[in-house]
């Protein structure tokens, strides 16, 4: 096994009732680089994903991080080692401020989450760190907002805003620009990679234009399989990937090959 | 926003402790009885989103523990008081670990059918005394000099055990544990992925309100000088989910208020016999219907349009460039 990968996945399979919606997926994620997997509707990606964050218990095939054994842990014992995820629906906590949305994530670290007698006002320690995320993602000043007024593009900056106040070593992002227009696509973009700096990115998307220059390597799935893998010029040239995209029959994925959203 | 909980709390026991010059001491206790075990079924579904139909076992089973040991064993009232509320956090503990597994109408029905073999265990169990309950439980001074055979002086006992459980639970929502607490309800997910191992913080927020429960129920069979039957009934788990929604659901002084609606209502209708089934059923009815929030939550809601507002239009007039 690749001792240099953040992420390895091992012949890994999952069956819903007889249905095999994950086939055999071999997949390695070197560290300190942005991965994106992507494929057409129905490709199993957020499967994949949820998956390798063992939100989903995979039937068969073994699951490393950093070289550790992670197939049978729970998804928080996961998180824990520092594999944190986002998810494909913008998933903030909608009736807590900005500042408490990131803080929750930073409370952790204090040890002191069982402590149901001590004042929530120990937690105003952690405010500046806050804030200081919040100024990073360009969500400065906004910190006494609830997380449930903001424009959609602005919950998923929120949102990676609070994973990142875990500083996590891989970061799993699950199609954080779906639905956003144009301006906010650049805008996540520029965070991916300003976060991408120091760890390793994982994104599921469904437009390979939006990977384009944004990532190191591309995997493509197709019904559950790896149908091709490298970087965009090479994937994006494969005629096995053409046809997964055409052949089907929504019109937004061949739109998105063509570069239509670009 | 400004926060007027603690004023606000301030006046209700300032109110609680004049109002017996006025009102009958032994109401005013079953309310305050009543308003606590409110109070901590609310922790949980206002706080956690956990629907539990088996508060009943706790509140019910704490009392007759609460009963059973001063009468029969002799044990000094405080010192029952906290066995009935410990054996709650016990039975709190075991169907909690069964319970917290499953969400939404299943965690329900297996609260629901714990509650049950509570129920069927003190029907049948020796010192309970089955349908006759355990009557004529004496009440001995507290702490060996505080007289409590007056109405009067166990009003204010009552009312101080109503206030620290008040502050217990209210500060177990404002605490490091609360805000991870209010972060499962609003997404739980979301909180599994930040790492939070959920079921634990659950179990937690079962154990306290279960304890909580207990310690009401323990209390109130002091002040009745009884324990029955009818406390661990399903019934009354319906009762305080009753009490919690017309109060309002989530909020700190809703299930007070639908606390005191509810027996003020069963009190003062009693004459009506079997209707104030009907009459509760329709008032529950009508809640659901048009005041979703609850009392206490169409008042906060109300308070906050109007402050609102007003302060929106300063944060615009004072703010014009966060519009960009």
């Amino acid at each position: 096994m690749d001792k240099s990968a953040a992420i390895v996945t091992e012949s890994l399979v999952k069956d819903f009732k007889g249905f095999r919606a994950v086939d055999n997926v071999d997949l390695t994620v070197r560290r300190g680089t942005i991965h994106a997997l992507i494929g057409p509707n129905g490709a199993r990606k957020t499967t994949c994903f949820n998956l390798i964050t063992k939100f989903l218990q995979p039937t068969s095939g073994r699951i490393y991080l950093n070289g550790e054994d992670i197939t049978r842990l729970a998804p928080a014992s996961v998180a824990r080692l520092g594999l944190v995820r986002s998810f494909q629906i913008s998933a903030t906590f909608p009736h807590l401020t900005l500042l408490e949305n990131v803080r929750i994530a930073l409370q952790r670290q204090l040890g002191t989450s069982f402590h149901f007698w001590r004042s929530e006002t120990s937690l105003d320690a952690l405010n500046a760190r806050a804030i200081e995320i919040l100024h990073d993602v360009g969500l400065g000043g906004s910190e006494n907002l609830v997380a449930a007024e903001l424009p959609y593009g602005r919950k998923r900056v929120l949102e990676i805003a609070t994973t990142l106040a875990l500083e996590p070593e891989v970061m799993l992002l699950d199609e954080p620009m779906a639905g956003m227009g144009r301006e906010d696509i650049g805008r996540i973009s520029q965070l991916i990679r300003k976060a991408a700096k120091s760890r390793t990115v994982l994104m599921v998307e469904h437009n390979l234009s939006v990977v384009a220059d944004l990532s190191d390597t591309i995997t493509v799935l197709a019904r559950g399989r790896v149908i091709a893998e490298g970087p965009y010029a090479a994937v994006s040239q494969n005629p096995q990937v053409i046809e997964a995209y055409m052949g089907t029959t929504d019109t937004e994925s061949g739109a998105a090959l063509r570069g239509a959203h670009g | 926003m400004k926060n007027y909980d603690m004023p606000i709390f301030a006046a209700l026991i300032a109110i609680l402790l004049v109002a017996p010059l006025a009102i009958y001491p032994v109401f005013l206790m079953k309310v305050l009885c009543f308003a606590l075990f409110a109070l901590a079924f609310n922790l949980l579904i206002g706080y956690v989103g956990l629907l539990s139909f088996g508060h009943a076992m706790f509140f019910g089973f704490a009392a007759y523990v609460s009963a059973y040991t001063v009468k029969a064993w002799g044990w000094p009232t405080e010192i029952g008081i906290l066995a009935g509320t410990g054996v709650a956090a016990v039975l709190g503990l075991i169907a909690g670990l069964i319970a917290i597994r499953r969400q939404g109408i299943y965690f329900a029905m297996v609260t629901l059918a714990l509650a049950q073999m509570v129920f069927f265990f003190c029907l049948q169990a020796k010192f309970t005394g089955g349908e006759d309950g355990i009557q004529a439980v004496p009440r001995r001074p507290v702490l060996g000099f505080i007289d409590i055979t007056s109405d009067i002086h166990f009003y204010y006992l009552v009312l101080a055990i109503f206030a620290a459980g008040f502050l217990i639970i209210y500060r177990t929502i404002h605490s490091p544990f609360g805000q991870v607490l209010k972060a499962i309800r609003e997404n739980e997910p979301r909180a599994i992925s930040l790492g939070y191992h959920v079921d634990r913080y659950k179990l937690l927020a079962f154990v306290l309100s279960a304890t909580l429960a207990g310690l009401a129920g323990a209390t109130k069979a002091i002040v009745f000088q009884l324990a029955s039957l009818t406390d661990v009934t399903w019934q009354m788990s319906g009762e305080v989910v009753l009490m919690t929604l017309v109060g309002g659901m989530g909020t700190v002084f809703g299930p007070i208020a639908g606390a005191a609606v509810i027996i003020t209502m069963q009190n003062y209708l009693a004459g009506f016999g079997e209707w104030v089934l009907v009459i509760q059923g329709v008032i529950f009815v009508i809640t659901v219907l048009l005041f979703r929030r609850g009392i206490v939550g169409e008042i906060a809601a109300l308070a906050t349009r109007l402050t609102r507002g007003r302060g929106e239009a300063g944060h615009i007039a004072g703010n014009p460039a966060t519009t960009s």
